[in-house]
């Protein structure tokens, strides 16, 4: 069932993005790639694999402004010795501009993630210029996801709300503050009874544009879980950790982009989780760290080349990091 | 009365060499249109007016030329004619940046035939109240060519450009990053004209360049 939903959200992608075709707003990307990471399960076992990767997003909006019809897929397949994954999603919607001042959009979506889960995604989007330098938005978006073949007991309905204002300080110099919540009831973790995981957040980052071939971006975000039950639990087969406990996370981040030519391109990133379980009081520090390189051999040919090391240490589980990098090729249309 | 004869004459036969010079520069290229003598006649007439407006035969000729490679009837000829008169005599009367260079001069008369007199005079006025280096003028003109070219439509291309120049944002740096930004337009989902739409909202916004282009990548 779940599969033929899947197939008839490709079929429906596909026939809104070709009908996109008519139109000059029509995008395809596809690429392959191969890859080595140094720990395909992310675990303490570290069994590291080369791999190989597929992929492709198209996208297509159609009809005149200000209602706009839009559909969209994005696939990612990944190969190697030891499994075979492969995420797909189907997207169709709506996008409003009543005038160059504000922007709606309402888009449902299906996701399937071979063997992991299905979900099922409605999104609604409201953003507004309140003033000649700001901008506000309001998100809702709403998940069921359902686990498939027991890989995880990650089987929720999620409703999560975000507000954000966005402003320029100066022509060079931006901020993006937001404050996010959400509900999050799983059904499957404790059998008899759900279990409640909510959140709220807030996030700020400053950006930075001393030029065109430059952005830097340096925010803080923190986030609280609160869960209606305070037992911790390590989720055997996967050895995953469930935070059913209360958690404060303290989150910093870093992007930097620079166009080294009209070629060539870079982007730095990092980001740190300072995670603090508090009913049964211990800490996890999760990191990353990566640069991207992004060549254009010409306008619709692009190498893409991420190296991103990642890990992390905790009191609960055994610590762990990885290293993949790839090499991909897109073609773009 | 001899001496008027004496000046007459002369104006008499350099007059008569002119429309003959004329009429054999214009023999070839009406040659074998199967025009009847008063069509020639008429396209005679409209010939000798662009003359008398200051406009090139050689350019007069070049369009007829072109009506004709392109099978274009008589009438639509005529008409194609004409309006190339109208174009060049009223770009003529224009205060056209750096006029002095031929070359400056015809990516003028190019433009004219994308944009209207009007919005012509208002980008000239503006650019020559920024003190636009000729340089710059003319990648102006290139990057409207090109984002013609790519399908962005001219009352979107003409609006932006003008606002880029009106808000001091039409360096050679901002021209490159629009066609850069333009070109890989399918690595960003973005259509052309999107681009272009965007650009000309936020310049009406109050937005800098900077951060409409960080926007556009980011959002």
């Amino acid at each position: 069932m779940k599969r033929k939903v899947f197939y008839t959200g490709i079929l429906l992608g596909l026939f809104i993005g070709i009908n996109g075709l008519w139109g000059e707003s029509f995008f395809f990307k596809a690429g392959v790639g191969a890859g080595y990471d140094s720990n395909l399960f992310s675990d303490p076992d570290a069994i590291a694999g080369i791999l190989g990767m597929i992929n492709i997003q198209s996208e297509g909006v159609f009809g005149e402004e200000p209602l706009q019809f839009y559909g969209g897929l994005d696939i990612y397949g990944e190969l190697n010795q030891y499994y075979m994954s492969l995420d797909g999603k189907a997207a169709a919607g709506l996008i409003i501009k009543p005038n160059i001042y504000s922007f709606i959009k309402a888009i449902g979506a299906y996701q399937y993630y071979m063997n992991v889960f299905g979900a099922v995604n409605a999104l609604a989007e409201f953003k507004g210029d309140l003033t000649p330098g700001l901008t506000g938005g309001v998100t809702y978006e709403l998940r069921s996801q359902s686990s498939l073949s027991g890989a995880t007991n990650e089987t929720y309905i999620n409703h999560g709300v975000k507000v954000n204002a966005f402003m320029d300080i100066t022509d060079f110099l931006l901020a993006d503050i937001s404050v996010n919540g959400g509900l999050r009831t799983y059904t499957d973790v404790i059998p008899s009874a759900p279990l409640g995981n909510n959140m709220i957040g807030a996030t700020a980052a400053f950006i930075l544009v001393p030029d065109y071939n430059t952005d830097i971006k340096l925010g803080y975000m923190f986030s609280d879980y609160m869960s209606s039950r305070s037992g911790l639990t390590v989720f055997s087969t996967t050895n995953m950790l469930y935070t059913y406990n209360n958690a404060a996370v303290h989150t910093v981040f870093l992007e930097l982009n620079y166009d080294i030519s009209l070629e060539w391109s870079l982007t730095l990133m990092g980001r740190v989780d300072f995670i603090t379980l508090t009913d049964i009081a211990k800490s996890e520090t999760a990191y990353l760290a990566g640069v991207k390189t992004d060549i254009f051999i010409d306008p619709s040919v692009k190498l893409e080349i991420p190296l991103i090391f990642s890990g992390l240490t905790s009191e609960v589980i055994d610590n762990y990091n990885k290293l993949r990098v790839s090499f991909n090729i897109n073609f773009l249309l | 009365m001899m001496r008027k004869i004496g000046i007459t004459i002369p104006l008499i036969l350099l007059f008569i060499s002119s429309v003959n010079a004329t009429q054999a520069e214009l023999a070839p290229v009406l040659n074998g249109w199967g025009l009847s003598p008063s069509e020639t006649a008429v396209v005679e007439a409209i010939i000798k007016d662009g003359l008398e407006k200051k406009v090139e035969l050689k350019e007069m000729l070049d369009t007829l030329k072109e009506a004709k490679l392109k099978k274009y009837s008589f009438y639509d000829s005529s008409i194609e004619l004409m309006k190339k008169i109208k174009l060049v005599a009223e770009i003529g009367g224009l205060d056209i940046p750096f006029s002095s260079d031929a070359e400056m001069k015809k990516y003028a008369y190019y433009l004219g035939q994308m944009i209207n007199v009007s919005q012509m005079e208002t980008l000239f006025r503006e650019m020559k109240e920024k003190k636009m280096p000729k340089t710059q003028v003319k990648t102006v003109y290139e990057l409207m060519f090109f984002l013609n070219s790519k399908g962005v439509p001219v009352s979107e291309n003409y609006q932006t450009i003008y606002l880029m120049v009106k808000t001091g944002q039409a360096g050679q740096g901002d021209l490159d990053q629009v066609k850069n930004v333009v070109l890989k337009s399918a690595d960003i989902k973005k259509s052309p004209s999107e681009i272009i739409g965007l650009i000309k909202n936020g310049l009406l916004k109050g937005k800098s360049l900077k951060v409409i282009f960080y926007d556009m990548g980011k959002k």
